[in-house]
């Protein structure tokens, strides 16, 4: 962190740090409801923005990011799928850094990036670390393995319970194992 | 709501407030209750509580609830010799109820000491700090009204260090949390006096409002019961029922008008379709935040105000003070869950005042918090010198249940140079000129990090963190406390509005919202900003009555 306003510093985790900021009206999120509504009604692994080849490429990335070796990871939450809404219906201005990005991946890599062995991948991406789009990609991996379910990430939310996270809308008290233990030990001390 | 008023906008209203957030929602009831009328001007949208939804991108990524820095940029450098670059450096709320529609809710009293800090203190080399024109004995009973007007819950008497009040809090706390009981825990060891957190949410069913459902989504959300106590869930709907009162939503104010005496006559705003309309009004009130307040004076020239409106002396704008904390995080033996709740359930006022013979003048709170959602966690929960991607990250992610934070919120001292000014260049997509920040903490300000991150790490240590780390800092470049860029004052030459939130310069005009602020307390200011609404509103209807405005 390299900042010391925490609300700040959170805002800006997620939104990113703006580096690249293009100005222009905004997307309109009604759009991004039928998007939604497409996927949902068939034509679900359809990508909008992706090309074939370039959703090969990006899906790999993400599984590196959040591999699945111990557990569902950036694949089985189809991380991959947000990131195309996103770039698709909610933040286009940000479809110049991904393409970039993989024409960037492709021209460094000795061959097909999804198709070299892990340890090569992870040196790649290693090499990439400090440019824009690896941050973009971590970024946007990460909301599709943790992100509400809604915007086409996190299937079956498996993101969440790899983390231990639920979200019903409303919880009991206590909520962890020390404040049950403090108002256990204040009940025999009653 | 079928008495919802609704005004002509060439009706001159008694009053036109800009910002319906904290300060702006509660001068709306209180002025519209006492038989005034009122039109209230919102930059952002009604988003009705049904509409909150638990979705991080929603509320970061597409600023659901907060202004968007790709369509208002905001330009940032340290000192007034650089050449500022854009950079979001400052979030505010943006929507009916303003900032405290998603406010953490952390609702701290100031302290005597905070309104008299100059003199018990003395000139600080590179600081302006001044003392109030009013005392805490002026705002007590300001807070009380505050607390139980919008419902807040909290234990009196809890912390030794509390200034004196007259009516203990509405609510009992909040339920504690696992964060709050190793806080408990490692505070007591430590000798410091750990409290339950008064905080702005109902703990029990309050005034037709439903207590806290506890479903753990307050910071940078709405709360979809209406528990957490926004103006948005109290005072505007109570001002809408005076029938005197129009919220407008969607109008972007960028000009206050001046006729030739001197007086203000409305204001010049852009409503959603991007028209330009123009509201008449016998007297203006801005409670725009400690950011859009000034934007919108510097903005507001004229040839009998030249460098902007209520800016005589070269004041507005000046002694910004941002919001400035250090945190550390740790990792216990058991599950804490301490994401289901509200943020915090403990605090921590040992070091509201830090002893000088550390070599530097400074004070904060501290408290115990889970503030981070999942993707979030992941993004940002964990030092940086830790694996950020791949199988190891991905395993640090299942810490999620098991961890929690501790954030100290410090005095930021005020400074001439920190400041908000119009940047020479960039543009909003109005084509308004963007806010530009010029920031550097104070060094005393940046010394007093140091010590709480100690004092954190310590905390941590006591209540058995089995790992605990710091989050590393290098100097407040954003903030989403707005304060003290329009600081009130008995001398024009230091100060923009009097103590009744008068300008100096313009005698119907009113500035109520962070940019009133002398000092920053400790770095908590809703409370403040409120308490001076409600003292506002009452001075401001007498002037109103006597025929004085």
């Amino acid at each position: 962190m390299n900042e010391d306003s925490r609300r700040a510093f959170l805002s800006r985790l997620l939104a990113g740090a703006g580096a690249v900021v293009a100005f222009g009206p905004l997307p309109d999120f009604s759009l991004a409801h039928d998007h939604a509504a497409a996927q949902v009604n068939g034509g679900e692994n359809k990508f909008v923005f992706f090309t074939p080849e370039e959703a090969r490429q990006m899906e790999a990335v993400c599984e590196q990011i959040i591999p699945s070796d111990d557990g569902p990871g950036a694949r089985e939450a189809g991380a991959i799928y947000f990131i195309d809404y996103a770039l698709s219906q909610t933040e286009p201005h940000l479809q110049p850094v991904f393409r970039a990005g993989l024409k960037e991946l492709a021209a460094c890599a000795p061959d097909k990036f999804n198709e070299l062995g892990g340890p090569q991948q992870i040196a790649l991406l290693k090499n990439l670390e400090q440019t824009e789009f690896f941050a973009r990609a971590r970024q946007y991996t990460i909301l599709g393995f943790l992100g509400n379910p809604a915007r086409h990430g996190n299937r079956d939310q498996v993101g969440w319970k790899y983390i231990g996270f639920e979200n019903p809308g409303m919880f009991t008290h206590p909520f962890g194992y020390y404040d049950a233990e403090y108002l256990s030990e204040k009940k025999q001390n009653q | 709501m079928s008495s919802t008023a609704k005004f002509k906008t060439t009706d001159a209203v008694d009053f036109l407030i800009v910002g319906s957030g904290s300060a702006g929602g509660v001068l709306a009831k209180e002025l519209s209750s006492n038989g005034l009328q009122v039109v209230v001007l919102e930059q952002g949208p009604r988003i009705e509580p049904g509409q909150f939804e638990h979705d991080e991108y929603w509320a970061f990524n597409l600023h659901a609830l907060t202004n968007n820095p790709r369509q208002q940029p905001t330009t940032f450098r340290k000192s007034e010799n650089e050449t500022a670059t854009i950079k979001p450096t400052i979030s505010y709320g943006r929507v009916v109820g303003g900032g405290c529609v998603h406010f953490t809710t952390n609702y701290w009293r100031f302290h005597e000491l905070d309104f008299v800090e100059r003199s018990r203190k003395g000139s600080i080399p590179g600081a302006s700090l001044e003392d109030w024109p009013i005392t805490y004995n002026d705002l007590e009973p300001y807070y009380t009204k505050a607390e139980w007007e919008l419902g807040v819950s909290g234990q009196a008497g809890a912390n030794p260090f509390d200034p004196p009040r007259s009516k203990p809090y509405p609510l009992p706390p909040l339920p504690i949390k696992s964060s709050g009981v190793l806080m408990e825990r490692g505070a007591r060891k430590l000798g410091w006096h750990p409290f339950p957190a008064p905080m702005a949410i109902i703990s029990e069913d309050y005034r037709g409002r439903r207590k806290c459902m506890n479903c753990g989504f307050c910071e940078d959300f709405g709360c979809e019961w209406g528990s957490k106590s926004s103006t948005l869930a109290t005072m505007i709907p109570l001002a809408e029922r005076t029938g005197r009162c129009e919220i407008r939503p969607n109008c972007y104010v960028h000009e206050i008008e001046v006729n030739a005496q001197g007086r203000v006559t409305g204001v010049v705003y852009f409503d959603k379709q991007k028209r330009s309309q123009r509201q008449k009004a016998k007297s203006v009130i801005l409670c725009a935040n400690g950011a859009e307040t000034p934007k919108l004076l510097l903005m507001s020239k004229s040839a009998r105000f030249p460098d902007g409106l209520a800016n005589s002396t070269g004041v507005v704008g000046k002694y910004l003070m941002f919001d400035t904390g250090a945190t550390a995080g740790g990792v216990f033996e058991h599950p804490l869950n301490d994401y289901k709740g509200a943020v915090v359930s403990r605090i921590v006022h040992d070091f509201y005042e830090i002893d000088p013979k550390h070599g530097f003048v400074g004070g904060a709170g501290l408290d115990a918090r889970f503030d981070l959602y999942p993707a979030g966690f992941a993004l940002g929960g964990f030092a940086p010198d830790m694996p950020q991607w791949g199988i190891e990250f991905k395993k640090n992610l299942r810490d999620f249940p098991r961890m929690m934070y501790t954030l100290s919120h410090h005095m930021a001292l005020a400074v001439e140079s920190n400041s908000i000014t119009l940047d020479p260049v960039a543009k909003d997509v109005w084509g308004l000129p963007a806010i530009r920040v010029t920031y550097k903490d104070h060094p005393d300000t940046f010394k007093s990090l140091q010590f709480m991150q100690d004092r954190e790490m310590e905390l941590l240590d006591a209540a058995g963190a089995q790992k605990s780390w710091r989050f590393p800092y290098a100097g407040t470049d954003s903030s989403v406390h707005l304060m003290g860029t329009c600081r009130m004052g008995n001398d024009p030459k230091k100060s923009v509005i009097n103590s009744d939130h008068r300008s100096h310069d313009v005698p119907n005009l009113f500035i109520c919202d962070g940019s009133s602020l002398v000092t920053s307390g400790r770095n908590q200011p809703t409370e403040t900003i409120q308490a001076l609404a409600f003292r506002a509103a009452d001075r401001i209807t007498m002037l109103a009555k006597k025929g004085e405005i």
